[in-house]
C-alpha cells in the first residue's frame, strides 16, 4: 500500500448503494479522483496507518466514517485512529443513519469532528457528502 | 375466608380459658382458690415468723441471764474478797494500835482518848473504844452512838466471855457478837488485851464493831447494783438493795468468809432488779414486740404478694390467652399478606413480561423502521439519479412509473419517521422543567404557518396559558401535532380560527386547541389516539395516524390525559391536562 500517495479524501462504507450515491456525488463535484474508498473498518486502520507511516507524509485531509460496519464498526475505528500519535489528528466526519442521542453522543466523546445523518436529496443525492468535503478540504486549515 | 374476617382477630369475652374471668372493666381476676392459698400462705408465714422472734427472745434471754450470773459471780467473789480484807485489815489495826499502846506504856486517860478518837475516825466500822486497867482506870472514845452501845453491850460481854471462857485460849482475844441493839443495829464487843512493861499488869482494850457500817462503804461502792446480805452466827449484820423479785435460784450467789477472830460470815449476793433490767434490758423484749411485729408486716406483705403474684398469674392467663388469639389474628393476616404479596409478585412479573415486551416491540419498531431507511433511502437515491441521469432516455410514462415509485417511497419514509417519532415518545426519558407553554405555542403555530403554504391563513388566537411542569421537547412536540392538526382539517373551512386556551387549578393545568374545521364524529373518537387509526384517507388529509397516538402517549407518560370533542362540520377541539407537580 505504500506505492500510492495519500488521497484528501477517504471514505469508510461498506453498504453498496450509499457507495454509488457517494461516488457519483463526488463525481458530479469532481473530487472523484481524491477519494479513497475503503469497504470495512480493518482495511480503513490498515490504510490510515500505512498513509501516515513515515516522515513528510501527506495526511488525508477528510475521512467519511460509516458506524454500520462489519468485522471493525466505525466508532472502533475512531478509537483506533484517536489513540495513535500518527492518526490522532487526522479530521474524522461521522456519517450515519442514526440520529439516536446515544450514537451522537459516543462519536464525539470518542473524538469525531463532525456527525452527519445520512439524508435524501432528491435534487442533489449525496450532495451533503460533497458540501462536507468541500469544507474540510477548502476551507478547513488542518 | 371467613377465618380472614377481622372480627376473629379480635379479644373477646367468650371462652376466657382456664379460670381467667374478666371484670367488667376487662382485668383478669385471681380465683378463689388462689385468695384462699394466699390467705393460708401469709398465714403460715406470720405464725413462722412469730415463732422465731420466740426463739430468738429465749435465746436472747438465755444469753442475757448466762451473763447475768457471770457477773453475780464475778461480783459475789468480789464482795467476799472486798468484805474479808475490811474485816481482817479493821481487826489488824485493833490489834496493832493495841500493841503499839502497851508497848509506849501507860498514857494518862486524857491523852490516849485522844489517840483512840483519832483510830475510831480513821477505821469505819468501830464505834468505841475504851480501856480497861485496874490500876490506870478506865478511859473512853466512842462516837456519837458508840457510848450507849458500850453501855448496851458491856453486860452481855461480861456474860459471853464468863461464859466462854476462852481467854487463856485466845490469848485473851474475844469477839463476841452480834449482839442485835434496841435500835435494831448490830454490834459486836472485841477484847484484846493490853500489855504494859513491867511492873504494870495487862489491861484490857474493849471495842464496839459495828461490821455495817465497815461493809456499806464497800458495798456502796465497789459492788453495786446488788444485793448484799451479810449474816454471822445466824444473825444479819448488815443488808442492802433488795433483790429482784422472782430472782431465780441461779443467780444468788453465796460466799463465806472467815473473820481472823469468831464464827464465819455468810455473805448473800443476788441482782437487784436494777441490774436485771440494765443487764437483761428491755433487748430481748424489744426483740420479740419486732419479731411480732414483723410476723404481721411478713404475713401481710406474703398475703398483698401472693395477690399481686395470684393477679399476676390471671394477667398471665389472660395474657397467653389474648396472645393466642392475636397469634391466630396474625397467622391470618400473615396468610393475607403472603397472598397479596403473591399477587403482587405475580403482577409485577406480569407486568415486567409486559414491559419486557412492550420495550422488545418498541425495540424491534425502531430497528425495522430504522434499518428500512436504507433500503427506501436507497430507492429514493437512485430513483432520483435515474429520474436526473437518463431523463432524455426514458419516455413519458416511464418518468411517471418513476415518480410513483418515488412518492411511494417517500411516503415510506414518512411513514417510518413517524413511526420512529412514535416509538421515541414513548422511550425517550422525560426531563420536567417550567415550560412557557404560551411562548412556545406561538413559535410551533408561527413554524407551522411558514412551513406549509396552505396553514398560512390560520388565524391563531392564544389566551392565557398556564406553565407547564413538563418535558419541553416533548411538549413542543404536543402542541405542533394538535396545532397541525388543527390547521390541517380547518384549511379550507370559512371559519380559520384556531383557539389555544389554558386555564389551571391547584393540582392540574389545562390546555386545548380548538378550531372550526371539518369537525369529527364522536363515535370513532376512541379511535383517535391510537396508532395508525385515520378518519380519513391519505387523498383527503396528509398523515399517517401518528400524531395524537404520540400526543396521547406523551400526556399520559407525564400522568395526564387527553379528550377531544366536537361533530362533524361543526370542529373539533382537544384537550389535554397535566399535573402541576
Amino acid at each position: 500500500m505504500t506505492d500510492h500517495l495519500a488521497r484528501d479524501i477517504v471514505l469508510v462504507e461498506d453498504d453498496g448503494n450509499d457507495l454509488a450515491v457517494a461516488l457519483r456525488a463526488f463525481r458530479r463535484g469532481q473530487l472523484d479522483g481524491k477519494v479513497q474508498v475503503l469497504r470495512d473498518g480493518a482495511a480503513a486502520l490498515e490504510y490510515l496507518r500505512d498513509v501516515t507511516h513515515g516522515a513528510g507524509v501527506v495526511r488525508p485531509k477528510v475521512v467519511f466514517l460509516d458506524l454500520k460496519m462489519p468485522k471493525v464498526d466505525g466508532l472502533s475505528v475512531l478509537r483506533e485512529l484517536r489513540a495513535d500519535e500518527r492518526t490522532r489528528r487526522i479530521p474524522v466526519v461521522v456519517v450515519s443513519s442514526s440520529d439516536r442521542d446515544n450514537d451522537v453522543r459516543e462519536a464525539y466523546r470518542l473524538g469525531a469532528n463532525s456527525y452527519l445523518v445520512k439524508r435524501f436529496d432528491p435534487a442533489r443525492p449525496g450532495g451533503y457528502l460533497v458540501d462536507a468535503a468541500r469544507y474540510w478540504l477548502d476551507l478547513n486549515r488542518p | 375466608m371467613s377465618d380472614l374476617h377481622p372480627s376473629a382477630a379480635l379479644p373477646g369475652r367468650e371462652g376466657g380459658g382456664e379460670g381467667a374471668s374478666l371484670e367488667p372493666d376487662g382485668a383478669p381476676l385471681p380465683t378463689s382458690a388462689e385468695l384462699a392459698a394466699a390467705r393460708w400462705t401469709a398465714l403460715f408465714v406470720a405464725v413462722v415468723a412469730l415463732v422465731a422472734a420466740v426463739l430468738l427472745r429465749s435465746a436472747l434471754m438465755r444469753y442475757e441471764r448466762a451473763k447475768v450470773e457471770h457477773a453475780a459471780d464475778a461480783a459475789a467473789q468480789r464482795a467476799a474478797g472486798l468484805i474479808e480484807d475490811r474485816l481482817v485489815s479493821s481487826y489488824q489495826s485493833l490489834r496493832g494500835n493495841v500493841e503499839v499502846w502497851g508497848r509506849f506504856g501507860p498514857r494518862p486517860a486524857p491523852e490516849w482518848e485522844a489517840e483512840a478518837e483519832g483510830f475510831l475516825r480513821d477505821h469505819p466500822g468501830y464505834q468505841a473504844l475504851t480501856r480497861l486497867h485496874p490500876a490506870l482506870g478506865n478511859a473512853i472514845a466512842a462516837k456519837p452512838p458508840g457510848r450507849a452501845m458500850l453501855r448496851a453491850i458491856a453486860p452481855l460481854m461480861a456474860q459471853r466471855v464468863e461464859t466462854a471462857g476462852e481467854i487463856e485460849a485466845s490469848r485473851g482475844e474475844v469477839a463476841a457478837g452480834p449482839f442485835t441493839l434496841e435500835d435494831g443495829r448490830k454490834v459486836f464487843g472485841l477484847q484484846v488485851p493490853i500489855t504494859y512493861p513491867k511492873p504494870l499488869q495487862p489491861g484490857v482494850i474493849f471495842a464496839v464493831f459495828e461490821p455495817a457500817e465497815a461493809v456499806a462503804r464497800i458495798t456502796a461502792r465497789m459492788i453495786p447494783a446488788y444485793s448484799v446480805r451479810v449474816s454471822t452466827g445466824g444473825v444479819e449484820v448488815y443488808g442492802t438493795g433488795e433483790p429482784a423479785p422472782n430472782t431465780p435460784a441461779e443467780w444468788r450467789r453465796v460466799q463465806e468468809v472467815r473473820p481472823p477472830i469468831g464464827p464465819l460470815w455468810t455473805i448473800v449476793l443476788e441482782p437487784t432488779a436494777e441490774l436485771v433490767a440494765t443487764e437483761i434490758g428491755t433487748v430481748p423484749d424489744v426483740v420479740f414486740v419486732s419479731g411480732a411485729v414483723i410476723a404481721l408486716l411478713l404475713g401481710s406483705i406474703t398475703y398483698l404478694g401472693q395477690l399481686v403474684s395470684a393477679r399476676a398469674r390471671a394477667l398471665g392467663r389472660a395474657n397467653r390467652a389474648l396472645t393466642q388469639r392475636f397469634a391466630e389474628g396474625e397467622r391470618a393476616r400473615a396468610e393475607l399478606d403472603r397472598l397479596n404479596d403473591e399477587l403482587e409478585a405475580r403482577v409485577d412479573e406480569r407486568t415486567a413480561t409486559l414491559e419486557d415486551a412492550v420495550a422488545e416491540l418498541e425495540t424491534f419498531n425502531y430497528s425495522v423502521s430504522h434499518d428500512l431507511r436504507s433500503p427506501l433511502g436507497a430507492i429514493l437515491n437512485f430513483g432520483a439519479i435515474l429520474s436526473e441521469d437518463y431523463r432524455d432516455r426514458l419516455d413519458a410514462e416511464a418518468q411517471g412509473y418513476l415518480r410513483r415509485i418515488m412518492t411511494s417511497a417517500e411516503a415510506a419514509v414518512s411513514m417510518m419517521n413517524a413511526l420512529l417519532a412514535f416509538s421515541r415518545s414513548g422511550r425517550d426519558e422525560i426531563k420536567k422543567t417550567r415550560v412557557d407553554m404560551g411562548q412556545l405555542a406561538r413559535t410551533v403555530a408561527d413554524e407551522l404557518r411558514s412551513s406549509q403554504p396552505e396553514y398560512a391563513g390560520a388565524e391563531i388566537q392564544i389566551g392565557e396559558l398556564p406553565a407547564a411542569h413538563a418535558d419541553a421537547t416533548m411538549m413542543r412536540l404536543v402542541l405542533t401535532n394538535l396545532i397541525g392538526n388543527a390547521m390541517k382539517f380547518s384549511r379550507d373551512a370559512a371559519d380559520r380560527r384556531i383557539e389555544i386556551t389554558g386555564r389551571s387549578d391547584a393540582e392540574e393545568t389545562f390546555y386545548g386547541v380548538t378550531d372550526h374545521g371539518i369537525g369529527i364524529d364522536m363515535k370513532y373518537t376512541d379511535k383517535l389516539f391510537r396508532v395508525f387509526e385515520r378518519l380519513h384517507s391519505s387523498e383527503e388529509f396528509e398523515g399517517h395516524g401518528v400524531g395524537l397516538a404520540i400526543v396521547a402517549r406523551i400526556v399520559r407518560r407525564h400522568g395526564g390525559r387527553v379528550a377531544c370533542e366536537g361533530a362533524p362540520g361543526k370542529g373539533a377541539t382537544f384537550s389535554f391536562v397535566l399535573p402541576r407537580a
